[in-house]
């Protein structure tokens, strides 16, 4: 009886934490700040490429584009002059269709968890991509072989191969909330959350990370590498802010996630999400919702530059 | 800063459930907009087109207030409107065969390098050789099961069939199991939903009945609460523990 009361007044307490949920942010924020219009220039990662070109934010390099089939001859000498590569889709989502290329041997490439895969595996997989099985909605795509980030050794030690990186949710312009995304060995080398990826809250204040979750629990260390999660701090966090902001005002997306890499000679932007996911919440234990209605305020918790 | 908006969804939904109630009030026999000397065909055909948006609503209900994730956002509707024409436990079973067989091909079919098309199409085609085979089998037995299998809609099969795969892949056996699970479950509430004869018999005598449907879907497209899932997903942060955040 009193469980039973308990979840019916769950909703109550969530909303008084200020907690958002999925059907809130889609009507009340991605609806309201991020106009339609504007979402193929942080969907499609090759305009958000040339966006970050054109107002000077360092991001990774593209080695080549595929864009049809015919293209695939040219797959055997692209991968030999980029061995060290990402290929991904263009317009993915959620980290689906990315395959992490770490160097060459024998037969092939080595993947990023030490798989071999060969010519044709590759050339399979790009396949796919062009033909849009990982895209959103499934159209035709373009495929992209990028240059491979190299996280700064401080979050290397912590994480779990793949490629870690900072999640900040910007809105209207304001920093609202931040995470560290660590892959795990079961997310396979993806950082993304639902995939098995370690989410890390960072103070926004201060760079430091507070808490972690993996699969809905807290976690103290990181699964595979047994690293305390909480204390560390993200290298240059004042960079990592910064650019958020800039790229956040350039896509003119109110609410939005920027997915920052640091590395050792400072913090390149990966990409941007005009749908940013409420894990954040649970990374930080902090309801969304109040801070974003903070911001709406004119409360401005901004770093001390 | 949220300002404030009239609910224009709201009273849109209001008027058009009120104009439809106001109908049915004013003529409570049928007004016949639906002829009872309708050939038979047609009028399953009707049927069919009336129940799809109640079919959709309970999508809408499943995927924004209880939170669950399908494959396809009205291939469960779909799916479970034929379920009603299929109309008997063989007729799940079959499709479950279908898609446990379907999917092993689907595992052997990546060894050859097909494109995406025409792996879609060769699919299709087994999709279609195994119902074949089921009937053909059916009717030697001296059954006759041509009443009901044409109704599976069998791209829809081949799509969740290509989509399992995908999902399998990409975020392992799990969640592709879970996932495929959520889309039964969504196909049998439709399913449930369009076997209550009442339901039935009330859109056939008062197709004017779908103002109400349209105004139930209106309300959920501006249902901002929280989602089932979501209370457990989130349950940690309601915890009396967690100290208040900061002003």
């Amino acid at each position: 009886m009193n469980s039973l009361l308990n979840w019916l007044m769950l909703p109550f307490r969530l909303r008084a934490r200020g907690v958002l949920g999925m059907n809130a942010r889609n009507a009340g924020f991605i609806l309201e700040q991020n106009p339609r219009a504007l979402f193929p220039l942080v969907d499609d990662k090759l305009r958000f490429q040339e966006l970050c070109q054109r107002i000077g934010v360092p991001s990774p390099t593209i080695f080549a584009i595929f864009v049809r089939h015919g293209d695939l001859r040219h797959l055997e000498e692209t991968l030999v002059a980029a061995p060290d590569c990402v290929i991904k889709p263009a317009r993915g989502s959620s980290g689906r269709g990315v395959v992490l290329l770490t160097g060459k041997v024998a037969h092939g490439w080595r993947r990023h968890n030490d798989s071999v895969a060969t010519l044709d595996d590759v050339r399979r997989h790009v396949s796919d991509i062009l033909s849009g099985l990982y895209s959103l909605g499934g159209r035709p795509d373009r495929a992209l072989v990028q240059q491979r980030l190299r996280t700064h050794p401080e979050l290397e030690r912590i994480s779990y191969r793949g490629t870690p990186d900072v999640r900040v949710l910007v809105y209207r312009g304001e920093p609202a909330l931040a995470m560290l995304r660590l892959p795990t060995r079961q997310s396979g080398g993806r950082a993304n959350l639902h995939q098995g990826g370690v989410g890390v809250g960072v103070d926004v204040l201060t760079g430091t990370t507070t808490l972690a979750v993996c699969r809905g629990r807290t976690i103290e260390r990181h699964p595979d590498t047994g690293e305390v999660m909480a204390g560390q701090v993200v290298p240059d966090w004042h960079a990592v802010l910064a650019m958020a902001e800039c790229v956040a005002r350039a896509t003119g997306l109110g609410y939005v996630g920027v997915d920052i890499v640091p590395e050792i000679d400072g913090p390149k932007v990966l990409e941007a999400n005009a749908r940013p996911g409420l894990a954040i919440q649970a990374a930080n234990e902090r309801g969304l919702r109040q801070v974003l209605e903070q911001i709406d305020a004119g409360h401005v918790c901004r770093a001390v530059q | 800063m949220p300002q404030f908006r009239p609910p224009i969804a709201a009273l849109v939904a209001l008027a058009l459930a009120g104009t439809s109630i106001a109908v049915i009030a004013t003529w409570p026999e049928s007004l016949g907009l639906v002829p009872p000397d309708l050939p038979h065909l047609d009028r399953q055909l009707v049927e069919f087109l009336l129940l799809l948006p109640v079919a959709a609503l309970v999508c809408c209900v499943i995927r924004n207030m209880v939170g669950l994730y399908t494959y396809g956002t009205f291939a469960p509707a779909l799916l479970g409107l034929s379920f009603r024409e299929v109309g008997s436990p063989v007729g799940v079973f079959v499709m479950l065969v279908v898609l446990s067989i379907g999917w092993i091909i689907r595992r052997a079919i990546t060894r050859l390098n097909l494109l995406q098309v025409p792996r879609s199409a060769v699919m299709l085609s087994v999709v279609v050789a195994l119902l074949l085979a089921y009937i053909l089998f059916a009717n030697s037995r001296g059954r006759s099961v041509a009443g009901a299998i044409p109704f599976l809609p069998l791209v829809i099969v081949t799509g969740l069939i290509e989509r399992f795969w995908t999902a399998e892949e990409e975020d392992g056996t799990g969640p592709a199991v879970r996932t495929m699970i959520a889309t039964l479950a969504t196909a049998a509430a439709v399913f449930v939903v369009a076997r209550i004869a009442w339901v039935r018999d009330t859109l056939m005598e008062h197709p004017e009945t779908l103002g109400i449907v349209v105004a139930g879907q209106l309300l959920i497209g501006r249902y901002t609460g929280y989602r089932l899932v979501e209370l457990r997903r989130f349950q940690k942060l309601a915890s009396p523990t967690l100290q208040d955040p900061p002003e």
